[in-house]
């Protein structure tokens, strides 16, 4: 039996401000710290900008050395540390922690090798996920996952996310696309894991990092899988009278052997939504839409949307247009690319959710999320990646309004429950980390949880790397009064219930 | 029954965590002697069989998600994926023609296809795992995109049971392409790998490259059409005996693999190695060689000038070069995290770090 319910040595942190500098500054550079609540202000929140904590200091080492070094004061004096990307994360995995440091790796971001042979790429933690792709464009090459926010997000965040994006269900999530990492261990020691070769003896521990939201490690280097970029594309928009028969058309895609590169689907709510701000030439009338793409080779590419056309019609389609050229192409796009801030606009404040469930579920979800949407009384777009059913439902409320937060946070976490319960799961690529860190003992059991603790324990047993997220205690749990059943045993009967 | 099935196991590995006796997990037992595990060892202890728990739990074709009892014979699944015109894109190998779901997922032996289709954890989606308590727990989902959690599902890709026992497992599936044609190239390995890069660098129907110490071997698998253009294009002689071969390279089957002295080296890809022509047989686009008829202390020196990594496809089943100090203490201490009475499998290799 692990130890899970003590409160973790590192959050008892009582360490401020004046205390904590000192130590930094007899070991770094002036230049990688900064102390001063003003400069610390940016790094409040990440993403998820509902949830704000000052760290006591940001440090943003230059190399591995600093890294290390940084990671042996934290252990040495129980400080906890935060690890962060670019900040772009949507599930607060990197806000602060009381009494603990930050640690930022923006500033490793050099594209380290190049290998257009093996197409791989060695690159540090920092370069930005469509830094990648524009360095090796001109090879005829491009790293894959595609996150919506790939413009600033880091490789370094992508893999302590596992990011997916778009294209994942023909092409992969980040833990398919990377093939190698050095990283630093809570200890300090450094550890390279995988790398050119396609295995390695051992335990594959490469898959275990990703995802594992800074639990676990220190990424300082990442080497990437590229992939030749598709001569061919296509993309179809189409529409449905009624969303039933679009989530029904997805499944028919499928089913004819048929792997879209990017297959995307919108309701009613998002389509006005997108068509007022992007003016992609979407139907304001049609109750859903599909966004289809294919790639691939040029003749693939040509049988494959001639099979789709079909299908859609059959499918009860009342219409189905297909991009003629690459302009038109990127119009379809943009209004699927700008529905988050299409809606941001119709709403003062939205909260954005990321179950995902079996294909099969999805009129199952959409008949669930409109009746929550009813009984929370706020309005909900549907934004999602229909090919892997991966939702992003979209909760608009107004924050200066009262319990109006309360109230889709509350409906928010009905919604990840109704995924579980549906065979799904409560996070598709944003993670867990603070935000759904309760819908976690949805999800798994007691006994699950406890090896999860057992796993990261064996990375960090002083619990100094991101302390308190994504993992929640079984005390939180019961707090929480989740009912997980799990083979048909009570949930949690180690815990007094309260 | 299987539900019985699975509560039996449960209580073989509870027990064994409270008498602290060892459990030796294995499938139909068909790769032991692959990985130098033929002989049980003094630390094997009882024998836990998973082919007793076996089944397709659910399928459903338009999900592209497959879950599966441990203990079925992957040859039965792959009858199942057919019937719907789908298959396992990695390519699971049949040693000795048997071979069961667990252990494809706990020795993550891929085929022919992996530099193109990814290995077992691409395509592993959830797992249960019985870990070294006795404890039955679910990883990951049956859903294409799962971040909640650790990913323990493919943590067990290549964990050989000492973990704990591998229930069942998920696992995405693709169709299978509409035709596949074979080639044959009579170039010595160096010029045919080197030939062969650019249908890599450039997106291309092939999905497999081997050279066989005669001629260089090439599959292409997709659409009619685009076969029909790739075989115009580069003029390359068709390979009649093609389908058998890459059957045999992908099981491991045919006179070269009849030997008691294989070897397997893992090498970045599009690595030629001259001292191995006419010892090896080459696969997945330079990246994997089969060997034999070499000094071991020569096969060392060529892992270490490649970079790569290298196992004994018999006796003891050692490998080169020895996990680093640091990876060896995260083994010990993940080892102890899921088997803390370090009971399960003991006899392999990672246990005994």
């Amino acid at each position: 039996m692990t130890v899970v319910n003590q409160t973790p040595e590192a959050s008892r942190s009582v360490w401020t401000r004046e205390r904590a500098l000192p130590l930094f500054r007899n070991a770094l550079p002036e230049s990688v710290i900064v102390s001063s609540p003003e400069e610390l202000k940016p790094f409040e929140c990440d993403g998820l900008s509902v949830y704000r904590a000052l760290p006591l200091l940001v440090l943003l080492p230059e190399n591995r050395e600093q890294v290390v070094t940084i990671v042996n004061i934290c252990a040495q004096h129980h400080i906890p540390l935060v690890p962060r990307g670019a900040g772009t994360g949507l599930s607060g995995g990197a806000l602060a922690v009381e009494g603990g440091v930050m640690l930022t790796l923006s500033r490793m971001a050099k594209i380290l090798h190049i290998d257009k042979q093996k197409l791989i790429a060695k690159v540090q933690p920092g370069v930005r996920n469509l830094a990648i792709s524009e360095a090796v464009r001109e090879m005829g090459l491009y790293y894959a996952p595609d996150p919506s926010s790939q413009i600033a997000c880091s490789i370094g965040g992508n893999v302590a996310e596992n990011a997916g994006g778009v294209h994942c269900l023909k092409y992969g999530l980040t833990v398919n696309n990377v093939q190698g990492l050095e990283c630093v261990l809570a200890d300090g020691r450094v550890i390279s894991i995988g790398g050119e070769c396609l295995d390695a003896p051992g335990l594959d521990l490469l898959a275990v990092l990703h995802g594992s939201e800074g639990m676990l490690a220190l990424v300082t280097e990442v080497t990437v899988r590229l992939s030749p970029s598709p001569p061919a594309a296509r993309t179809m928009l189409v529409s449905f009278a009624e969303v039933g028969a679009a989530a029904k058309a997805v499944a028919s895609v499928i089913g004819a052997g048929i792997i879209p590169a990017g297959l995307e689907m919108m309701d009613q709510l998002a389509i006005r939504a997108a068509e007022d701000f992007a003016h992609a030439g979407y139907p304001r009338d049609a109750a859903a839409i599909l966004l289809c793409e294919v790639d691939g080779l040029p003749a693939d590419v040509e049988h494959e949307t001639s099979v789709l056309a079909g299908l859609f019609d059959k499918a009860g389609a009342t219409e189905v247009r297909i991009a003629k050229d690459d302009a038109e192409r990127q119009t379809f796009w943009a209004g699927r690319k700008s529905a988050f801030p299409a809606v941001g606009r119709i709403s003062p404040d939205y909260y954005c959710m990321d179950g995902t469930i079996p294909r099969c579920k999805l009129p199952d979800v959409l008949d669930g999320i409109a009746r929550l949407s009813r009984q929370f009384d706020l309005p909900v777009a549907n934004v999602f990646h229909a090919g892997d059913g991966n939702l992003h439902p979209l909760i608009l409320f107004d924050a200066n309004r009262k319990d109006e937060l309360e109230r889709a946070e509350a409906m928010g976490g009905r919604i990840l429950a109704l995924c579980v319960e549906l065979g799904g799961t409560i996070t598709g690529e944003h993670g867990v980390g603070l935000e759904k860190i309760n819908q976690m003992c949805v999800q798994f059991s007691s006994t699950e949880i406890e090896q999860f603790h057992a796993t990261k324990l064996a990375f960090d047993e002083r619990r100094i790397l991101n302390p308190n997220k994504n993992i929640p205690t079984l005390a939180r749990c019961a707090e929480f009064g989740a009912m997980h059943v799990h083979d048909g045993q009570l949930p949690h009967p180690d815990i007094e219930r309260f | 029954m299987p539900e019985r099935s699975l509560s039996s196991l449960m209580e073989s590995v509870e027990a064994a965590y409270r008498l602290k006796k060892n459990v030796s997990i294995v499938g139909s037992g068909s790769k032991l002697s692959h990985f130098g595990l033929a002989q049980p060892g003094p630390d094997g202890g009882q024998l836990l069989s998973t082919l007793e728990h076996a089944g397709v739990i659910s399928y459903d074709p338009t999900e592209l998600v497959v879950r599966v009892k441990s203990g079925t014979l992957l040859s039965e699944l792959e009858l199942v994926l057919a019937e719907h015109h789908q298959r396992l894109a990695f390519e699971p190998p049949q040693l000795k023609g048997s071979g069961t779901v667990g252990g494809m997922l706990a020795t993550a032996m891929a085929g022919p296809s992996r530099p193109w289709a990814g290995g077992v954890r691409d395509y592993v989606l959830g797992a249960s795992l019985i870990n070294g308590k006795g404890e039955h727990l679910n990883f990951g989902g049956q859903v294409m995109k799962n971040v909640a959690g650790f990913d323990v599902s493919r943590l067990l890709a290549g964990s050989f049971g000492s973990l704990g026992l591998i229930t069942d497992v998920s696992l995405k599936v693709l169709p299978k392409p509409e035709s596949v044609r074979y080639f044959k190239v009579p170039q010595p390995p160096s010029e045919f790998l080197q030939q062969a890069q650019q249908w890599y660098v450039q997106m291309s129907p092939v999905s497999g490259l081997a050279h066989d110490g005669e001629y260089g071997r090439v599959r292409i698998g997709g659409y009619t059409k685009s076969l029909d253009e790739f075989s115009v294009v580069h003029k390359l002689a068709a390979d009649a005996d093609g389908e058998e071969f890459w059957h045999r390279l992908q099981h491991l089957k045919g006179p070269f693999f009849e030997t008691d002295e294989l070897w397997r080296l893992s090498v970045p890809l599009w690595t030629d190695v001259p001292e191995l022509h006419g010892h090896s047989m080459l696969d997945w686009a330079g990246a994997q060689y089969w060997v034999k008829g070499l000094a071991e202390r020569e096969l060392i020196r060529l892992a270490d000038q490649h970079r790569g990594s290298l196992y004994a496809c018999h006796g003891d089943g050692r490998f080169y070069p020895p996990l680093p100090d640091v990876t060896q203490d995260l083994h010990r201490r993940l080892k102890s995290a899921y088997d803390p009475a370090q009971v399960c499998n003991a006899d392999h290799w990672i246990s005994k770090i």
